[in-house]
């Protein structure tokens, strides 16, 4: 059987394994300043340079912040992406710092990391629109662990079920961002049962190291640019 | 001494046989691509207007983001808060590990008898006939498990004893289903929100499936929330056809808020496309094209209509064959209809009657006089419509009255 493939806006990975399959929910792990927002985000800014429709949804920084780093990799060409709808944002965090939730058309805003069905109708929303213009898409979770921390776990599995079955029913590519360390092992485990691969990122002697294992492919720990 | 308050929401009070009563309890479960809550906010909002008492329950938003997004709807609820009309049992904050700012926060949200009592404390201070929403549910659920199903008798039985109405929202995320059936035993009222799904989601539709303890047959109106306006009843596509310079543009511009069409000259080259609403409805209007070329178009366009506007020039009955013969081309005949006897100001114009004999029309189809230029009868007409749309509503309304 053969997958689509997308690009994956690491090098190492498109070569070894052929980049990730369309539609898959890829768990991110790894260690605190290992550099695994960076891959996240080269993955989201390689869509966008190939015409994808990417949805960043953040639980740690505002929307505004968030756009500012794919600023610092896309230059002024994320501004466009934004305005043109091909990249959207999905802020769960403006709300929990007091910030007003005002919205614009490429901008939710969510009223708490814990009003999930919230943060469902603004992707409807959104993957609504892209489907509409055809768009392959892509979508990038920053983090499953803030979910974890302001919910009961039953709560986040519940929702997650609900919420790959959609991503993958539409074919969504899907980054899910996990602070491993903060969660305990089985909590970490079932989540990683839910997905399509895992992906490891890690930083040893200010190089980056990069693992991934999926139901298809298995790549060990390499070097990454 | 109980009481029934209207929720506001077009044809769901119809549906719920004059709006909520007092004394009882109502379960908004949606599934969890759909938001209960703005219908809540909604009803709340209503309730307050009619000058009753409301309390807010909630374990998954501050209570002062619920304020800002209730207001992304156009509701204002600062002076109902100010005058103690509007409390609310925060639940949620104490997760944060923060201070409320609420009179009646429970401390520990971990701890159901807290909030349970709490929450009395507040039906206590607060009286009579107040709503009470619990936001939500499948929260609740997740925290304390099935236990919650058994405090259902003793909320209800709060709920009578204080003359007071408890709305629950529910989410269906993947709950057992032993636990979703005993829910919906223990309430009164049962209102359900789903997707319209055609592999992304469309729309929304509510259904009706239980009322005063009683399952009825379920019929289903499609909804969408508009920030401001809240649930406004949704109809996706309402087809104007007709023969050629019948008035169908014209009738759509006569309908919509907003329209556009593409003309070449004085007949329509591409499709009109409007927006109509009126009276807690909405419609997206879609005017076919008059000429026989287009024939090919017609034919694509017929799906997913709910209802047909037939455009006829009243003093031109050579055209009445090419009319019926729209209808079929569009495959919507046998959908909800309403014939325009158009341009009833001309010299010549066939009086409606006349119009349906022509045509042999069906008694049950109106056939209404109109003069789309100057707006006659065009909202009346589209009025009845809409009544054949949902006329299973109006028959239960019937049985009501
Ligand atoms: N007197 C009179 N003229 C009308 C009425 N309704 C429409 N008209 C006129 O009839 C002509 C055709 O109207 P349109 O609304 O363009 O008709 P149409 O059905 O969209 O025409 P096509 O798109 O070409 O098939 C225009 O000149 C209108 O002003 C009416 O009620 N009375
Ligand atoms: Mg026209």
């Amino acid at each position: 059987m053969s997958f689509e493939r997308v690009e994956t806006g690491c090098r190492v990975i498109d070569e070894k394994v052929g980049g990730f399959r369309r539609g898959a929910i890829i768990l991110v792990l790894g260690p605190p300043m290992g550099g695994k927002r960076n891959v996240c985000r080269n993955f989201i800014a390689r869509g966008l340079r190939l015409g994808d429709g990417c949805i960043v949804s953040c639980t740690n920084a505002t929307a505004e912040q968030e756009h500012e780093e794919f600023k610092r990799i896309l230059g002024s060409d994320a501004d466009k992406f934004l305005s043109e709808g091909r990249l959207a944002y999905i802020d769960l965090f403006s709300a929990t710092i007091g910030l007003p939730l005002e919205e614009r058309q490429y901008i939710k805003r969510i009223p708490s990391a814990s009003d999930l069905t919230s943060y469902n109708v603004a992707l409807r929303e959104l993957l609504l629109l892209m489907q509409r213009k055809e768009l392959k898409m892509r979508l990038l979770f920053d983090s499953v662990s803030t979910l974890l921390l302001y919910n009961p776990f039953q709560t986040v599995s519940r929702f997650l079920h609900i919420l790959f079955g959609k991503l993958r029913a539409m074919k969504v590519t899907s980054l899910f961002l996990l602070e491993e360390e903060a969660h305990e092992r089985s909590v970490v485990v079932t989540i990683m049962g839910m997905c399509n691969g895992v992906l490891r990122v890690k930083s040893e002697n200010g190089k980056r190291l990069i693992k991934y294992e999926s139901e298809t492919s298995r790549m060990n720990w390499v070097m990454c640019d | 001494m109980f009481m029934k308050l209207k929720t506001g929401v077009t044809l769901l009070d119809d549906m719920l046989k004059g709006g909520l009563e007092t004394g009882a309890t109502t379960l908004i479960t949606s599934k969890p691509f759909t938001e209960a809550a703005p219908l809540a906010y909604q009803i709340a909002y209503r309730w307050l207007n009619t000058g009753y008492p409301v309390i807010y329950l909630t374990n998954n938003k501050r209570p002062d983001i619920i304020m800002e997004d209730v207001k992304r709807y156009g509701w204002n609820l600062v002076k109902f808060k100010d005058e103690g009309m509007l409390v609310f049992v925060d639940a949620y904050t104490g997760f944060m590990g923060i201070r409320s700012e609420e009179r009646y926060t429970v401390l520990n949200p971990y701890n159901l008898d807290e909030i349970d009592g709490t929450l009395l404390k507040a039906v206590n201070d607060v009286g009579k006939r107040s709503l009470i929403i619990i936001d939500s549910l499948s929260t609740m659920l997740d925290h304390f498990g099935e236990i919650v199903v058994e405090k259902f008798e003793e909320w209800r039985r709060i709920a009578i004893l204080n003359d007071s109405h408890i709305l629950y929202i529910f989410v269906e995320w993947n709950f057992e289903e032993g636990i979703k059936r005993r829910l919906r035993d223990r309430v009164d009222n049962i209102i359900s929100l789903s997707p319209i799904e055609k592999g992304v989601i469309l729309s929304d539709f509510f259904t009706i499936e239980k009322v005063g303890g009683k399952p009825i047959k379920p019929i289903s109106i499609p909804f969408r929330y508009v920030r401001p306006g809240g649930m406004k009843v949704y109809i996706p596509k309402i087809l104007i056809t007709g023969p050629y310079h019948a008035g169908k543009t014209t009738v759509v511009h006569a309908l919509s808020t907003r329209a556009v069409s593409v003309q070449r000259g004085e007949t329509t080259v591409a499709l009109d496309f409007g927006h109509f609403e009126h009276k807690g409805f909405q419609a997206d209007l879609f005017g076919t094209i008059g000429q026989q070329r287009f024939d090919p178009i017609l034919e694509q366009l017929g799906g997913e209509t709910l209802g047909v506007i037939l455009v006829v020039d009243s003093t031109n009955p050579s055209s009445f064959p090419r009319a019926i013969e729209m209808l079929h081309k569009a495959r919507v005949y046998g959908l909800p209809l309403v014939v325009f006897a158009n341009k009833q100001d001309l010299p010549g114009a066939l009086p409606p009657e006349k119009i349906r004999e022509l045509m042999k029309l069906p008694k049950d189809v109106p056939v209404i006089g109109t003069i789309a230029t100057k707006k006659v009868n065009i909202i009346e007409g589209i009025e009845e419509l809409l009544k054949l749309i949902f006329k299973g509503v109006s028959e239960g309304d019937a049985d009501n009255s």
